[in-house]
């Protein structure tokens, strides 16, 4: 029973990787599908997500970049979700990972991470995490956006907050405030007072 | 002149070989059948011209563009003037905020009647910052013009200053240009080409001073840079010329608008003004009417300016429109939005004179697809959106992938930029 199992998992797990080969197969050049490949794998059997190093891969081909290029940044990502499991811990959902690594690469500190995950243990980070690198894209500094998250899960904000937090953030910077002075203002109105002036990771 | 043209073979090579590098490409050919006639204060002969055709095309990716074009007037012999253009710009720096770019162009007019043929080229290396709404581009480079009338070539220093605001779906731009001729290099005759504008062959054949206008085809959008970016005077030893210029190109109430206006100085010499607007209503993707008037400085020597007009159609496969391509923004998506419904998105893009506009992002798993056409200059694509972060690029017309304009942008792996939306 125990072998028919082991024989059923390898079948699925070969399944699913061939699913994969076929959505790159005519992207890719037959050297870096090989790499990339081997990257995947190294992701699923890790348990860490899959589909954004596919993303990735996809991405860089639309993109025209070369083999080497594409595949340095399936690693570079790969190399993002394993730091963000390690600095979200090893119970973290593919979502937080996933979105974890996104704002890794956007240049913050993983101690960010901890920090945020510390503050809201119990509580998925999928939303601060997705929020965090939306206002990084929009703009806001690094370390003020992290400053920004940071103090609403020490405020015990939930996922309707940072959403809101978010959209009040892209209406005044639409209204022409600067993106630094929206995001410190509006987590006010979720935490009540101004961010800590700690030093951000 | 041998060294100068030694350097713009090598630069229009450098050129083609990076555009054709980039893998992804679009090439758009047109054709245009036109009758044009022109006035001015010495006008020997009938200055009209039946029909004129002039096909060409347009090579883009996202490294530059390439246009070539050529105009011959079919119908009538006694002002047989051929004329081509040939630009191309290619990008050696591109991110957020700052465009390096090398620039050049090149023209030939040779009239069968006379046998007169001139060329003139510039090559430019341009720097300076980019964005979604405005621009500011420094240049520095050569320009140089040779004709068979007596032999002489002129190579000059030539430096640019160039700024562009895009506003309503139009594109303003103004540049500076300035040129100094040695005081060892002469140029004796005068070889003003004015493609589509007959006088220009009576002009030709009668002046002999020492200038030399050079502006741009009236038919379609010059192709170089504003006009001012040609040679538009040389002369006399020892001279410094300056240009200031102003363009306008994009859609207006359905109009395709290419238009500037300019005035040209040199020392010791009057102020030359100039000007054109051209006007494109597209019936359909691929089919054009288009007219305009074209004002030209007055010839050396004579008081009065020379205007042309044309009315023609444009057949053209790719882009609506052709504006002044290789040194100024294309007209492309002018803003964006996204709306959230349940389980998606509706993600809108405003693109004046689009044929059609594209949309690639990782919920596409990066592949085009077609946004639907909503009406006027909107363009929408409604699709599902799992919750967390997206990016996506678009593209108008086949051109380069661009993030959408208005929306937050991001690096990505691949030192491009995209667009990046939140699904709740």
């Amino acid at each position: 029973m125990k072998t028919t199992t082991i024989v059923l998992a390898c079948l699925l797990t070969a399944s699913a990787a061939r699913a994969q080969d076929a959505r790159l197969r005519g992207v890719l050049d037959a050297e870096t599908l090989a790499k990339v490949t081997r990257l995947t794998d190294s992701a699923r059997v890790e348990s860490l997500p899959v589909e954004p190093l596919v993303g990735v891969a996809l991405e860089g081909a639309q993109r025209h970049a070369s083999g080497a290029r594409i595949t340095k940044a399936v690693q570079d990502y790969l190399g993002a979700l394993r730091g963000a499991r390690a600095a979200l811990g090893s119970d973290a959902s593919v979502a937080e990972i996933a979105s974890g690594a996104g704002v890794l690469l956007s240049g913050v500190n993983g101690d960010v991470l901890r920090q945020l995950r510390t503050a809201s243990p119990n509580r998925s980070l999928t939303v601060p995490l997705v929020v965090l690198a939306d206002l990084i894209a929009r703009g806001v500094p690094k370390d003020t956006a992290a400053r920004a998250i940071a103090a609403a899960a020490r405020a015990n904000a939930r996922d309707d907050d940072y959403s809101a937090l978010r959209r009040f953030v892209e209406q005044d910077i639409i209204a022409g405030a600067s993106p630094a002075a929206a995001a410190m203002l509006r987590v006010r109105s979720i935490t009540g007072v101004p961010p800590a002036d700690e030093p951000v990771p | 002149m041998s060294v100068y043209s030694s350097i713009v073979v090598r630069a229009a090579a450098a050129l083609l070989v990076s555009a054709a590098a980039g893998a992804q490409q679009t090439w758009s050919p047109f054709i245009g059948f036109a009758s044009a006639s022109s006035a001015g204060p010495r006008q020997p002969m009938p200055g009209v011209s039946p029909l004129v055709i002039e096909p060409g095309a347009l090579l883009e990716s996202g490294r530059g563009s390439i246009l070539a074009r050529w105009s011959v007037p079919v119908t009538s012999p006694a002002f047989q003037l051929n004329d081509a253009d040939l630009a191309m710009r290619a990008r050696l720096l591109s991110n957020r905020l700052a465009e390096g770019s090398l620039v050049a162009t090149a023209r030939f007019d040779h009239g069968s009647l006379d046998a007169l043929a001139s060329a003139s080229s510039a090559v430019r290396l341009q720097i300076g910052t980019t964005g979604p709404t405005r621009g500011l581009q420094f240049g520095a480079g050569v320009d140089g013009w040779r004709s068979n009338i007596n032999g002489n070539g002129v190579v000059v220093p030539a430096t640019t200053i160039s700024g562009w605001i895009r506003r309503f779906g139009l594109s303003f731009s103004a540049e500076l240009s300035a040129r100094s001729l040695p005081g060892s290099s002469t140029t004796t005759t005068d070889t003003a080409r004015f493609s589509f504008i007959p006088d220009s062959l009576a002009r030709r054949s009668t002046s002999g001073t020492a200038d030399t206008a050079i502006t741009g085809n009236p038919y379609v959008p010059s192709p170089s840079p504003p006009t001012s970016s040609q040679p538009t005077s040389q002369g006399a030893n020892g001279r410094a010329f300056g240009e200031a210029a102003l363009r306008v190109s994009g859609m207006l109430m359905s109009f395709g608008i290419d238009g500037h206006a300019g005035i040209g100085l040199a020392s010791g010499g009057q102020a030359r003004g100039f000007g054109s607007l051209i006007l494109t209503k597209w019936i359909s993707p691929g089919f054009a009417f288009t007219g305009g008037v074209v004002v030209q400085p007055p010839e050396p020597g004579s008081s009065g300016r020379r205007a042309g007009g044309l009315l023609g159609i444009r057949l053209a496969s790719g882009p609506r429109l052709f504006p002044h391509f290789v040194n100024a923004p294309k007209v492309g998506a002018s803003s964006s939005s996204v709306r959230f419904v349940d389980g998606g998105a509706t993600i809108e893009v405003r693109a004046p004179a689009a044929g059609h506009v594209e949309i690639s992002g990782d919920f596409t798993r990066w592949r085009p697809v077609t946004l639907d056409h909503v009406g006027g200059d909107r363009w929408a694509l409604t699709t599902r959106l799992t919750p967390g972060l997206h990016r996506f690029v678009v593209r108008v017309d086949g051109g380069t992938w661009l993030p959408a304009p208005g929306l937050p942008q991001a690096v990505d792996a691949y030192e491009g930029t995209v667009s990046v939306i939140v699904a709740p």
